[in-house]
């Protein structure tokens, strides 16, 4: 009897060990607004290169680590009228006239798949991964 | 759109990090011009993002 005990106690551990192993659990992730950031670089009329800087508002992220391709997705929300690049009436035209915030006050990324390059050999190196998406000017609900 | 990204991943947070370029037009914008000089149609956007692992 105790015998058997012992062999439902070893079979128990070792399906333990396998599920985590080809089940992993998905994770979730929440931005860090503070942490984050999205810098621009373009050029004004002049040719001269213009720095800037948006705010994001919330974003999300999820999957597998041991299956992203199938499971992971990502949707973050930018705020348009966060756009800084330190002359406020160059960012107050930006705002209002090219990206029309109060019309379209959002930027949106929304995946549509990711794809992984090979596993590194530990957590500790970083991945490369390729993120297929949706980017896009959110129109305000208020008329 | 497809963007190269390089992921950090620790125990409790990623960090998503990477860069790509997108033209105005794609998204309708006009392209800001002053007089009769355009400013750039391209834009860089270099991105550095952090997830805290939720419970």
């Amino acid at each position: 009897m105790r015998c058997w005990s012992y062999f439902f106690l070893f079979v128990s551990f070792v399906l333990s060990l396998l599920s985590r192993s080809a089940f992993s659990e998905v994770q979730r992730f929440r931005l860090d607004p503070k942490e984050s950031q999205i810098a621009t670089k373009t050029k004004d009329p002049f040719g001269n290169l213009v720095n800037g800087m948006f705010r994001l508002r919330q974003g999300e992220a999820w999957g597998d680590v041991d299956r992203l391709a199938e499971t992971a997705s990502v949707s973050l929300v930018i705020d348009a009228s966060s756009y800084n690049s330190n002359i406020g009436l160059r960012d107050q035209d930006v705002q209002e006239y090219y990206l029309e915030v109060k019309q379209y006050p959002v930027i949106r990324l929304d995946s549509t798949g990711i794809q992984k390059s090979e596993r590194p050999h530990s957590l500790k190196e970083p991945w490369q991964i390729t993120l297929k998406g949706r980017l896009e000017l959110l129109e305000s609900k208020e008329k | 759109m497809s963007v190269p990204v390089r992921l950090l991943y620790q125990t409790n947070k990623i960090i998503a990090q990477g860069s790509f370029r997108l033209l105005l037009e794609e998204f309708n914008i006009t392209v800001p011009r002053l007089l009769f000089l355009k400013s750039g149609n391209q834009v860089e956007v270099d991105f550095s993002i952090v997830g805290e692992r939720q419970p």
